[in-house]
């Protein structure tokens, strides 16, 4: 056996070095290609992944969303957001509450969800403040004063996919009339417009905790959002804040990503579809070099099988050239893809929707490619170089 | 030493069954030089290649040493053609990726542990059949009489012993076949090797110790020469 593999080594390594240096380019070319094209499919819809969760987590929900287990809102919330703050990991917390109301200027009306929050802390957890389009965003001092999402008050923005249900040409500085539920009307001025490219959120309008308490004569806090570190878990803080309080429930942000999930959950799949048919293709060019190759070469196995060369060492040949086609293919493939790929992608990102997309590199999913692809590359050798040492050596050397 | 009894062979060409061999019977002595000769299609080839264990009979049983080789499975007979026989092929049957040492060494390399023996073995029978300046050289970089003897050196390697020969000397000018016909005579006559050889050639005949001829798959002649 190790004699077998000796002369399989010493053979596959003559093979390599002195074939046409044409095919040797050419067959690791092409694993090079297979493999930045799997790598990118992949890295582009991880990336698509990331900037909608991204999205998600920045503008509409935080790493975390802490609700009242028993009553409608949170008790001594005030207390319980600076606890969360002093949490390990807690980047920010940030209290909310929820109202539905009708918007309206002239003719114009719209539907939209507007939040009570509180602007001194609002942007520790949530990046919509400085997405401001026009004017600013709210003080904790603002009163009569209202923030809007553009998928709300339009500002003339024709792209927007919900602009036909907007406001349409509602400006910072506009006034507005908002219609509360229980009959409540107030007029606000428009103190500034935001767009997150992501239009849940961009359907989202802001007014200060102490307005809403002037209107609804209510400081309750429904929810507090909270900011985690970029590598502590949800796990982590839901046992943290559970050691603080009991009368809470949590709901970390895939659960509360809603269509979102679903979208994100396709991509996935699709993802999945498009690795396994690169890897499809992968092995049938693999297949397709090898069985080429090892047809122009059906005489000199012949031969070789003549002078008493065992058929594993010869199988092996071709197998250890197969694999260092791929080895050297996909180290090529990973410096193409990391040094070159990734760097011009984040100079001139995909832009979505959603924002702009950036490639998402897994070192571990990159890792599992080289994985694949050597396993494939060396089952696509194996058939044709098994299939040829089937032959009888007489066929192999004088037959057609 | 090596043996056939009653040995046919049909090669079938889809339902069509082509008798290449014919009830032949052959007995190869040790250190003996055997020429087959024939026309074209009288089936001497396929007699060598039978005798050589790269093909089998239809019918009929080879004897190695008293041991019947005729219908052991590729693997063993792969074994045997590499322990105990050395060939040399019509064509220029040299890897064109390797150089003539390289060629020559390849075999012993399956067989032997130290390179270092099997490479100096490989050196001194370049030198003998008069290539040692060409070792470094790759199949087409050398002349056909040239690869013939490389072939010949590569078939030495294992000092093997028996020596097959098919037509060695058939795509070279006069003066490289009879360098090759001499070389397997000096090998035959230096080296005790045994060597069966195929050739239409008649002038060839005067190598061997014995000649037997073929005419549609059967001997019609044998002569001791």
């Amino acid at each position: 056996m190790l004699r077998s593999f000796r002369v399989a080594n010493f053979l596959a390594r003559k093979l390599v070095a002195r074939s046409s240096w044409g095919l040797n380019f050419m067959a690791i070319f092409m694993i090079v290609i297979v493999y930045v094209n799997i790598n990118f499919t992949s890295s582009l819809l991880n990336g698509f992944i990331s900037t909608v969760n991204g999205k998600l987590i920045s503008t509409q929900t935080g790493n975390l969303v802490v609700i009242p287990k028993n009553n409608d809102y949170i008790e001594s919330s005030v207390v319980l957001i600076d606890d969360i703050r002093k949490i390990n990991g807690v980047v920010g917390a940030t209290e909310s509450k929820s109202i539905p109301a009708e918007l309206s200027k002239g003719q114009e009306k719209s539907l939209a969800e507007i939040s009570a929050i509180n602007p001194d802390t609002y942007g520790d957890v949530f990046s919509t403040p400085k997405n401001m389009i026009e004017g600013s965003f709210l003080d904790s001092d603002d009163k009569d004063m209202i923030v809007l999402g553009a998928q709300i008050a339009g500002a003339d923005i024709s792209r927007l996919e919900l602009y036909s249900d907007s406001l349409k040409n509602v400006h910072a500085g506009d006034k507005i009339t908002v219609d509360y539920p229980g009959g409540i009307k107030k007029e606000y001025t428009v103190k500034g417009i935001f767009l997150n490219e992501f239009f849940e959120s961009d359907l989202k309008s802001f007014i200060t905790k102490d307005e809403y308490k002037n209107v609804f004569a209510d400081s309750k806090t429904e929810s507090i959002n909270v900011k985690l570190d970029k590598n502590v878990p949800e796990s982590y803080a839901i046992d943290q804040i559970k050691k603080i309080r009991t009368d809470l429930q949590f709901r970390t942000w895939e659960e509360r990503a809603g269509f979102v999930k679903g979208f994100t959950d396709t991509l996935k799949v699709v993802n999945r579809i498009l690795g396994f048919a690169a890897i499809l293709v992968a092995a049938v060019t693999i297949f397709i070099v090898t069985y080429v190759d090892l047809i122009n070469k059906r005489r000199q196995i012949g031969i070789e099988r003549a002078i008493g060369i065992s058929s594993p060492a010869i199988i092996l040949s071709y197998e250890l050239r197969a694999l260092f086609y791929t080895v050297i293919g996909t180290g090529i493939g990973s410096a193409v893809f990391l040094f070159v790929v990734v760097p011009i992608e984040r100079a001139y990102p995909f832009k979505i929707p959603y924002g702009k997309v950036y490639l998402q590199t897994n070192l571990k999913n990159m890792l599992a490619y080289i994985g694949i692809l050597i396993i494939v590359a060396i089952i696509s050798a194996l058939i044709p170089a098994w299939r040829t040492i089937r032959i009888s050596i007489i066929d192999a050397i004088w037959g057609n | 030493m090596l043996k056939i009894k009653n040995a046919s062979k049909i090669y079938k060409l889809g339902d069509v069954e082509v008798p290449a061999l014919n009830d032949v019977s052959l007995s190869i002595e040790e250190g003996e030089m055997l020429c087959i000769m024939g026309r074209s299609g009288s089936g001497k080839s396929t007699l060598l290649r039978i005798l050589g264990l790269i093909d089998s009979p239809t019918k009929g049983k080879v004897y190695l040493s008293g041991k019947d080789v005729g219908r052991l499975k590729e693997k063993e007979r792969s074994k045997i053609r590499l322990e105990t026989m050395g060939y040399v092929f019509q064509e220029y049957a040299l890897l064109s990726e390797l150089t003539a040492l390289e060629n020559v060494y390849l075999p012993a390399k399956m067989l032997s542990r130290w390179p270092k023996e099997y490479k100096d073995r490989a050196v001194t029978l370049l030198d003998a059949v008069g290539l040692l300046n060409r070792m470094k050289h790759l199949p087409r970089q050398l002349s056909g009489g040239q690869q013939q003897r490389v072939a010949i050196a590569r078939a030495m390697v294992n000092k093997p012993q028996i020596i097959f020969a098919d037509e060695p000397t058939a795509n070279l000018d006069s003066k490289s076949g009879k360098n090759v016909m001499e070389t397997l005579y000096w090998l035959n006559k230096n080296y005790k090797t045994t060597i069966v050889f195929v050739s239409h050639d008649e002038a060839d005949k005067k190598y061997a110790s014995r000649v037997i001829r073929l005419l549609d798959g059967r001997i019609t002649k044998r002569k001791t020469t």
